[in-house]
C-alpha cells in the first residue's frame, strides 16, 4: 500500500526535473547554447537537485515512506485486480498501438531537428530548411528539449522516447495524479479505500470508452501522451486539483509553474491558475457561508 | 469588436457542436447537479468545495456570455474544445458514479427493516457500477478504438523504405525533397536530415501557429500539382479515360516540375502508376534546368533523382 505523500514527492519531483530541464531549454534560447551544452547544464542542475533531495528524504523518510508494505491480513480486493487489468491493458496498447497523427503535433520533427543539427530552433522542424521566425510563445516550451537530451542520453530513437516511453510515464503519472485526488475528495483513510479504487477504476473505464473524444483525458493518454496539453489535462490538473483541496498550496504552485513550462497560453495565465483560484474562492465562499 | 463578434460565434458554435459530439456531457451535468445537491450531505469540506468548483465551471462554460471570457483567456491560439479543460470531466464523472452507487444507492444495510448482508450490498453496487460503464459505453466510442486506417499505415511503409534507401546510398544531406503530403510529413518527423520542399504547415493549418513562413504562390501551386496527380494513382488504376478533365491538364502539365527544380528540389517521388506520363517530363525538366535526372523504383513509388 503506498502512500499519499510518497505519489506527492515523486510528482512534485518530477515537476521539479521539469524546471530544471525549462531552465536548460530556456540557456539555449535565449544564450545560443548548443545540445550538448543544454545537456550539460540540465545534468549539472539534477545532480544539485538530487543531492538537495536526498538530503530531504534522509530527513524526512519516515513521513514519505509510512505505510508502504503489505498490511496483516491483507487481500487482493476486487477493485483493485480490475483496476490493475485496465491499467497494464492501457500501458500495453500505449506503448504496441499505432500512433495516430495528432493535427498541429511537431514534437518528433522538432526533436529530430535539435538531435541532427544540435542546435535548439537553427532549422525550421517542419522543413530542415534555415529558420524564419518562430513565434516566442511557442520557442520558450521546453518538452522538446526534454526529450531531445533524454534521446541523447539513453542513445535511443526519438519515436521510441517520444511515442512510446513518454506516453507510459505519462499514463503512470496520470493515475498517481488521479489517485491523490481521490484522497483529497474521499479522505485516505483505510475505510474509503473502496471508494478510492473505485474511483481509479472509473477513471480508467473513461479513458478505455471515451478515448474517440480528442478534448477528454482518454483521447491523449492513450494516443498522444507526450503532448503538453495531455500532461497538463491528465496530471496537472487532477494534481493541482488536489493541492487546492487539501490546501498544499505549494502543490499547485508547482502545477502553473509545470504548464507555464510546457504549454503555450500567451497572456491567459494557464488552467491551473484558473482550477486553483476557482476552488479557493467557492471555499472560501463556503467558509463564509457556513460561518453565517 | 469584430474580433469580440468572432469569439460570440466561437461560444456558441463551438458549444452546439461540443454537445452534439461530446454526448457524455448529459450524465456529466446529470452527476454534477446531483453531486451539488447532496454538498450539504457531505462531512469532507473538499467534496462541497470539489462539487461547488464543477458547477460553476461547467455553468460558466455553458453561458454563451461568460462561455466567450473563458475563450478569451484561453487565447486564439486553443480550440473551442480546450476551454472544457477548465472542468475536470474524468473527474467529475468517476467521481459522481463512486458517490451514486456508495452513497445514493443502499447506504446502510438495511433495506425494508430486513438487515442486508454484506454480499447483498456488494452485489447492488457492482450492479450500479456495471449500469453506469454501459452508460459510458453507450455514449463513448462502443468499443471502436481509434486507429490508422490501411492507407495511412501504406503510405508509413512506402516512405519507411524511400528512407532507407535515402539513408543507405547517402542522398539525404544536400536533398531537397517533394512528394506526396503523408510521404513528406513521414519522412521528415523520422529523419532530421530530410529537407522538405515546403512543410506540413501548408496543408495542416495547426500547424501553421508554430511558423511565420509565407509561402510563395508558386509553392502553393507546385503542393496543389502534387497531390492531384500523386491522389490519381487508384483512378489510374480503374478507368484511366474516366479520371477527370483536370487531372489529365495537370498530367500533362511540366511547369510545375520546373518551378520546383528552379526552386532546388532534387528528388521527387512520384506513384509508379503515373509514370508513363512524367518520363518524359522529367528529362525535359532536367533539360531545361541543365542537369541530369535518374529513377528508382520503390515499391509503388519512383524516386526521381536531379543532379
Amino acid at each position: 500500500v503506498l502512500t499519499e505523500a510518497l505519489w506527492k514527492n515523486f510528482l512534485c519531483g518530477m515537476i521539479v526535473i521539469t524546471g530544471l530541464f525549462a531552465c536548460g531549454h530556456l540557456a539555449g534560447i535565449f544564450l545560443g547554447m548548443s545540445v550538448a551544452g543544454c545537456s550539460l547544464m540540465v545534468l549539472v542542475l539534477m545532480a544539485a537537485a538530487g543531492i538537495l533531495g536526498l538530503i530531504i528524504l534522509c530527513r524526512k523518510w519516515r513521513q514519505i515512506f509510512v505505510g508502504i508494505g503489505l498490511h496483516k491480513g491483507y487481500r487482493p480486493e476486487a477493485a483493485r485486480i480490475v483496476f490493475w487489468v485496465l491499467a497494464i491493458s492501457q500501458i500495453y496498447y500505449v506503448f504496441t498501438a499505432d500512433i495516430l497523427v495528432t493535427a498541429g503535433d511537431i514534437t518528433l520533427e522538432t526533436v529530430n531537428s535539435f538531435l541532427t543539427t544540435g542546435e535548439i530552433y537553427s532549422v525550421a522542424p517542419l522543413t530542415g530548411k534555415a529558420m524564419a521566425a518562430m513565434p516566442l510563445r511557442y520557442k520558450i516550451l521546453c518538452l522538446p528539449t526534454v526529450y531531445t537530451l533524454l534521446c541523447r542520453w539513453f542513445g535511443a530513437e526519438p519515436e521510441l522516447i517520444v511515442n512510446r516511453v513518454i506516453p507510459t510515464m505519462v499514463l503512470c503519472m496520470t493515475y498517481m495524479s488521479y489517485y491523490l485526488l481521490s484522497t483529497a475528495l474521499f479522505g485516505a483513510e483505510e475505510q474509503s479505500r473502496k471508494k478510492r479504487m473505485w474511483f481509479l477504476v472509473m477513471v480508467a473505464m473513461i479513458f478505455w470508452l471515451c478515448e474517440g473524444s480528442v478534448y477528454l483525458e482518454g483521447y491523449g493518454v492513450l494516443h498522444a501522451g507526450w503532448l503538453g496539453t495531455t500532461i497538463r489535462g491528465c496530471v496537472l490538473i487532477p494534481l493541482c486539483l488536489y493541492g487546492a483541496l487539501k490546501r498544499k498550496w505549494l502543490v499547485s504552485v508547482l502545477c502553473i509553474l509545470a504548464e507555464a513550462c510546457i504549454v503555450w497560453t500567451f497572456w491567459g495565465f494557464g488552467v491551473c491558475a484558473v482550477v486553483l483560484a476557482g476552488v479557493v474562492l467557492i471555499d472560501k465562499g463556503g467558509d463564509i457561508r457556513w460561518k453565517r | 469588436m469584430e474580433t469580440l463578434i468572432e469569439y460570440w460565434n466561437l461560444a456558441l458554435n463551438g458549444f452546439a457542436e461540443w454537445m452534439t459530439a461530446y454526448k457524455y456531457l448529459a450524465p456529466v451535468v446529470g452527476l454534477m447537479l446531483y453531486g451539488y445537491m447532496c454538498r450539504e450531505r457531505y462531512r469532507s469540506r473538499n467534496q462541497r468545495a470539489f462539487w461547488g468548483y464543477g458547477v460553476t465551471v461547467i455553468t460558466l462554460l455553458m453561458v454563451p456570455v461568460t462561455g466567450m471570457c473563458f475563450l478569451i483567456y484561453q487565447t486564439r491560439f486553443y480550440d473551442y474544445g480546450w476551454v472544457w479543460s477548465m472542468a475536470p470531466l474524468t473527474a467529475i464523472l468517476a467521481g459522481g458514479v463512486v458517490e451514486l452507487v456508495f452513497e445514493q444507492l443502499p447506504t446502510e444495510t438495511m433495506i425494508g427493516g430486513e438487515r442486508m448482508n454484506g454480499k447483498r450490498l456488494a452485489f447492488i453496487r457492482l450492479c450500479g457500477l456495471l449500469a453506469a460503464v454501459a452508460v459510458l459505453f453507450m455514449l463513448g466510442n462502443q468499443g471502436r478504438l481509434q486507429q490508422a486506417s490501411a492507407e495511412e499505415l501504406q503510405v508509413r511503409d512506402s516512405s519507411e523504405e524511400i528512407l532507407q534507401y535515402m539513408e543507405e546510398q547517402a542522398l539525404l544531406q544536400d536533398t531537397i525533397l517533394w512528394g506526396p503530403k503523408d510521404m513528406m510529413q513521414y519522412m521528415r518527423s523520422h529523419s532530421g536530415e530530410v529537407t522538405l520542399f515546403y512543410g506540413r504547415d501548408m496543408w495542416d493549418a495547426k500547424s501553421g501557429a508554430y511558423d511565420y513562413e509565407a509561402y510563395e504562390e508558386a509553392e502553393i501551386g507546385c503542393y496543389n500539382w502534387m497531390e492531384m496527380v500523386s491522389g490519381a494513382l487508384n483512378l489510374y488504376l480503374l478507368e484511366v479515360e474516366q479520371a477527370p478533365e483536370e487531372v489529365h491538364a495537370a498530367l500533362a502539365s511540366e511547369d510545375f516540375l520546373q518551378k520546383a527544380v528552379e526552386r532546388g528540389v532534387n528528388a521527387i517521388i512520384l506513384p509508379t502508376q503515373i509514370s508513363p506520363w512524367m518520363e518524359r517530363k522529367m528529362q525535359l525538366t532536367a533539360e531545361e534546368c541543365g542537369c541530369s535526372v535518374s529513377d528508382t523504383l520503390l515499391g509503388e513509388y519512383i524516386l526521381w533523382l536531379f543532379e
